[in-house]
């Protein structure tokens, strides 16, 4: 029996939460939230499940990325209603791309593959994740400016990709061993 | 400059030259050469010994992770100086262009990187302006299952699509290639707890 009563922690339903959380991101030079415990676990633990249980491709263009990927798409009115709050963006639903990344996989930035201004949001579904195996979503203005998400289970990261601001995955090192780094990354 | 304190002059005699040109254009999957034993053994460790003393910065980026040096051409260290004259000696630069007739100007960029445990370099071409012969020296030992090797790709209309030549660290061996749209190459992870340590820069034309 289900006895979930919230897909989000609901420390971040609650309306000061919201405010708190939306005034953060606009009122900042780099506009970045991460938000820690995101969801409520019973929900956690059940995206991670079907998320595990996709299809992945191996998908490798050497000069780009390496990486295993599927898509998937997050309906829940609690999930799309923060989202719209904080982006002032209306969400209804976010179709996602699943990262499944291990040893010697990355995604390196490449001028044929730019990606266009927008709002990214990267749900971490990668329990006990050391920074040090690589595997960090970083994003940079190739200028110097460099903002990494810090790896944390059950996180949300809300980012807004201003003009020449890309991202990248870190190259996984062999640390790493056979664990797998799993991502959801979208842009609205 | 004497270009005998630091190379064999054994190894540069004509016909090996010849060697050299016919091994340089027919390798691949693009042209480059692999010479063992291309500086004195004493030579090395007097490097070594310069480079101890020469500041390493961390480097990291999506494409890279290592240690290196700033432009050694600026070191007041007189090894390192003997070492550029070296590179930049009319002798070396005429050895260069006899083994890939390619036209140089005598310009060199010469950095040292110091490789450690997990630091890679991924795939990618080296081409800017200017950029003819891309070399490397390495300074010591790997082995082939520490990683740090340099790979070379095959590639598909002007696209890298897989390693076909790998090159293993040996001290005193120096590998230089053609810096072409061909030339893709990547430094694979060193996964021991070692050094892999290199002279590396650009002859330009």
């Amino acid at each position: 029996m289900d006895r979930r009563v919230n897909d989000l922690n609901h420390g971040y339903l609650k309306e000061e939460t919201k405010q708190k959380v939306r005034k953060s991101f606009f009122h900042s030079d780099f506009p970045a939230i991460l938000l820690n415990d995101f969801f409520d676990q019973g929900f956690y633990t059940e995206l991670k499940k079907k998320i595990l249980s996709l299809n992945f491709k191996r998908d490798a263009v050497i000069l780009h990325h390496s990486y295993a990927i599927s898509s998937y798409k997050i309906t829940s009115k609690e999930f799309c209603d923060f989202i719209s709050f904080i982006t002032k963006k209306k969400i209804d639903e976010i179709t996602f791309s699943a990262y499944l990344l291990t040893w010697k996989d990355y995604m390196i930035l490449n001028d044929k593959y730019l990606q266009k201004p927008g709002i990214d949001v990267i749900i971490d579904l990668t329990d006990n994740w050391n920074a040090e195996w690589g595997g960090v979503v970083t994003f940079t203005d190739g200028k110097g400016t460099v903002y990494p998400v810090t790896p944390t289970e059950n996180s949300l990261a809300i980012v807004e990709r201003k003009k020449n601001l890309q991202k990248y995955i870190q190259y996984i090192n062999h640390h790493a061993k056979d664990k797998k780094r799993l991502l959801l990354i979208a842009s609205i | 400059m004497k270009i005998n304190n630091w190379l064999s002059p054994q190894n540069f005699s004509e016909e090996k030259i010849k060697r050299y040109q016919a091994a340089f254009s027919s390798n691949k999957p693009f042209p480059y050469l692999e010479l063992a034993n291309f500086i004195k053994p004493e030579k090395i460790i007097a490097l070594l010994q310069a480079l101890n003393e020469q500041e390493f910065s961390p480097k990291q980026a999506d494409l890279f992770q290592f240690l290196q040096t700033s432009d050694l051409l600026y070191s007041d260290d007189p090894v390192l100086k003997e070492f550029i004259a070296l590179f930049s000696s009319p002798e070396l630069i005429a050895l260069m262009h006899d083994v890939t007739n390619l036209k140089l100007n005598g310009k060199i960029d010469l950095f040292a990187s110091i490789y450690q445990d997990t630091d890679f370099l991924l795939p990618h071409d080296d081409q800017l302006p200017g950029r003819k012969i891309a070399f490397m020296l390495y300074l010591n030992d790997l082995d082939e299952k520490d990683g740090g090797a340099l790979a070379f790709y095959e590639t598909k209309n002007k696209t890298p699509t897989k390693i076909s030549k790998r090159i293993i660290p040996k001290a005193g061996t120096l590998v230089f290639f053609e810096v072409s749209p061909l030339s893709f190459h990547t430094v694979e992870e060193v996964v021991i707890d070692t050094q892999r340590i290199t002279l590396s820069g650009w002859f330009y034309g």
